[in-house]
């Protein structure tokens, strides 16, 4: 009905983004996609889960499964006072996400995103969207699909519900 | 379509269903006595609203098709023709076609043609009301929209003095009251909630509790009386909360019982049976998500009791019992639990014609003895049937097994059999109250704590080294009071390291399963009642973790199914010797 519309508006106008770091690189996602932000809280680790799998969480009654971002970037995992998870909302999949730190919210525009650039990096290209340029550093635009196979995921639980 | 045309339509929408489980009801009723004057009244007052409303939220093919139905519902009220079983067969297929396009439309998809419903209606009303015109000429025009409806008015107003004047005067008192008690319990006051939001309240008071704990347990640090007074007050009324919003999931087994007349209705018929069910006990409730996962395995054990129970009416009549079968579905508490029994007064299950036909299956071995009980257990066992002859009632033998499974493995309950040879069976479904509250039992095994469900745990017992044997090959051997149990390390069961510690640690029995086992923790730590709260997908479908749940102290903890746990790792250990032979 309207979707399209609302698709359109978002591809051709401009977006907030959440900025945050992770190993000394900026990264961003849309705004749309984060419900919160909360401190790393004491995790629970579940049994048979890949090591990026951090284990879930109590956020006020709900439990969420928490993954750190940066095991999966292949950066290091401190506990630092800095250290956040963001909540993000995922096609309905509530999930929280360990970096860093969190920096900004930030106002792109669609023209300033630029095609990730092919080069040598300790980051996999194909987890990136796209990059900007914001006052001489470069912000990577993260999928978080892509990065943490949520496609896969997100169409388990669409066939679950169905089923 | 606005946003408020879009709510409006969902409302109706899930009325309408409501509003069509109650006509297929009365349409049963009907049947049994056609000319139920109050029955039939109802059944227009359905049909009518359901006409209107449709209308109202622009779905036209819903509107149009009721109205032809309320035209025809007109005829049988002013008795133009008999609501014989024909009639009421048609109707029953007419309310299918309304369900078919209430779910059209709540996919937003086009709905079933209704062509042949509405001949097979025009065709009664022409073969039978010939000389009487009747009130609205629908004849024909199925394609048209509806110009006049709301002119019909003029006759229902008629019809509703006259209905109950054809009727003696003492049973037109007992048909009042049936339909006043009919009406009471439509009108049970209720409003709707979706699930997700209720959750999430059950969540958050979840939560709620946690921190009423923190406080309780600092109450000492404050030496003010009214706080100290307030605390224990918050705990008192936080409990009684947590109650509460446990209690709003808790649905009646009403419908899932309306939907089994039909069934019995429906199959009877195929089968050229007369079958009564009872039911006893509809206002039972029970968690919505035991009902919902209850639905199938009842139909199939109805089924079953029909075409399998039941003994063909020819046949009833020879042993001199009643022509009319009977089938029974009732409920009631038993305890912190549920009883359900779903019984037949059929020719029962006859143990020898089972160990015969299981011998001849290979299920059983031949010579080998079992006793009566564990006899009728087998008609449980995969690709076991008693019938020489597949119906397309109920199936091939693949169901009884799914039965089983389904209220032991899902639902957590207990079935079995009592039966008598020639007076019929009963079969007994023990469920819990609901699956979203468990007893467990918190226990450490390295640096993590897990919750094992109390129902999987048969006995905890401190280890002694003297009872502790390791052996080659088969691993570690528990001795218990002259029994051999086989002991895993649960770190080991979850994948993880073996915790040093043998000397101090605890272990625990499962004999769920047909072999029983101990699994080895470091520590039992307290008994918990705990919500089952579902993991995300991501982590959500291994096998041996039943879920999570908050603990006492506001930290997750994964709630394990040690049964689960230990099928996975012999089937590991299978392989792997597999490979390395």
């Amino acid at each position: 009905m309207s979707v399209p519309k609302e698709k359109q508006r978002l591809s051709v106008g401009s977006e907030r983004y959440l900025v945050f770091q992770i190993a000394g690189q900026d990264f961003c996602v849309p705004l749309t996609s984060v419900r919160e932000v909360v401190a790393l809280p004491q995790t629970t680790r579940v049994p048979y889960t890949p090591s990026h799998f951090l284990g879930i969480m109590n956020l006020r009654g709900q439990i969420v499964s928490v993954f750190d971002l940066r095991l999966k970037l292949g950066q290091k995992a401190e506990q630092l006072a800095e250290t956040a998870v963001i909540i993000c909302d995922y096609e309905e999949l509530i999930f929280g996400v360990v970096v860093d730190f969190v920096k900004s919210v930030l106002q792109i525009e669609s023209t300033q995103i630029q095609e990730t650039p092919m080069v040598e990096s300790k980051i996999s290209t194909e987890y990136l969207e796209g990059v900007v340029e914001k006052d001489d550093r470069l912000i990577l635009l993260l999928s978080l699909g892509k990065a943490l196979s949520l496609e896969d995921i997100a169409a388990m639980r669409r066939s679950q519900t169905a089923a | 379509m606005d946003e408020l045309q879009v709510q409006l339509r969902q409302i109706f929408l899930d009325e309408a269903t409501e509003s069509l489980e109650a006509a297929e009801e009365a349409f049963l009723c009907l049947e049994k006595d056609p000319s139920d004057a109050p029955t039939i009244e109802k059944i227009f007052r359905l049909a009518h609203n359901l006409k209107g409303s449709s209308r109202a939220v622009g779905l036209d093919e819903m509107a149009a098709f009721t109205h032809k139905l309320e035209s025809f519902l007109l005829k049988i009220k002013n008795k133009e023709f008999p609501a014989d079983s024909k009639v009421v067969d048609l109707l029953l297929r007419c309310s299918d076609h309304m369900k078919a396009l209430v779910i059209s439309a709540t996919n937003s998809i086009a709905g079933p043609e209704p062509i042949i419903l509405v001949n097979e209606m025009d065709e009664i009303a022409r073969g039978i009301g010939v000389n009487k015109s009747a009130p609205i000429d629908i004849i024909g025009d199925s394609g048209e929209k509806i110009g006049d409806g709301w002119g019909l008015f003029s006759e229902p107003s008629v019809g509703i003095k006259e209905a109950p004047q054809s009727v003696p005067k003492s049973v037109s008192d007992t048909k009042t009251e049936i339909a006043s008690r009919a009406q009471k319990s439509g009108q049970d006051e209720s409003i709707r909630i979706s699930l997700s939001r209720l959750e999430k309240l059950i969540d958050n008071i979840g939560e709620l509790v946690v921190l009423q704990t923190v406080l309780t347990q600092q109450r000492g640090d404050t030496s003010t009386q009214l706080v100290q007074r307030t605390i224990s007050q918050l705990g008192k009324i936080t409990k009684e909360i947590q109650d509460t919003s446990l209690s709003l999931r808790m649905t009646p087994l009403k419908s899932t019982f309306q939907k089994m007349q039909r069934i019995v209705r429906d199959t009877a018929k195929t089968l050229g049976k007369d079958i009564e069910l009872k039911l006893e006990g509809e206002d039972t409730e029970l968690d919505k998500t035991v009902v919902d996962h209850l639905g199938d395995p009842l139909v199939h054990l109805i089924r079953n009791a029909v075409d399998h129970g039941i003994e063909s009416p020819e046949t009833r009549k020879e042993k001199g019992k009643s022509k009319i079968g009977t089938v029974k579905l009732a409920a009631s508490y038993r305890g912190g639990k549920i009883e359900i029994l779903v019984s037949d007064d059929g020719k029962g299950l006859d143990p020898k014609i089972l160990r015969e036909k299981a011998i001849e299956k290979g299920i059983l071995k031949p010579g080998q003895t079992i006793s009566d009980d564990e006899a009728r257990l087998l008609i449980f066992h995969a690709g076991f049937s008693t019938k020489t002859e597949v119906t397309d009632v109920s199936g091939r033998g693949v169901g009884m097994d799914v039965v089983r499974t389904n209220i032991e493995k899902v639902l957590q309950g207990k079935i079995s059999i009592e039966s008598t040879v020639g007076q019929g069976s009963t079969f007994r479904i023990l469920l819990p109250l609901t699956l979203s509250i468990i007893e467990g039992m918190v226990v450490r095994s390295g640096a993590e704590r897990y919750v094992i469900p109390l129902s999987q745990m048969h006995e905890a017992l401190q280890l002694a080294k003297a009872n502790v044997h390791q052996t080659k090959g088969i691993g570690r051997i528990l001795q218990l009071r002259g029994e051999s149990l086989p002991l895993h390390q649960l770190n080991s069961m979850l994948g993880l390291k073996e915790s040093n510690a043998c000397v101090e640690s605890a272990a625990i029995v499962v004999r769920t399963t047909n072999e029983p086992f101990a699994v080895v923790v470091d520590e039992i730590i307290y008994r918990q009642q705990v919500v089952i709260k579902r993991l995300g997908p991501e982590s959500g479908n291994l096998p041996g973790i039943m879920g999570s749940a908050v603990l006492g102290d506001g930290l997750p903890g994964v709630i394990l199914d040690l049964v689960g746990l230990a099928e996975r790792s012999t089937r590991k250990n299978a392989t792997a010797k597999g490979r390395a032979s």
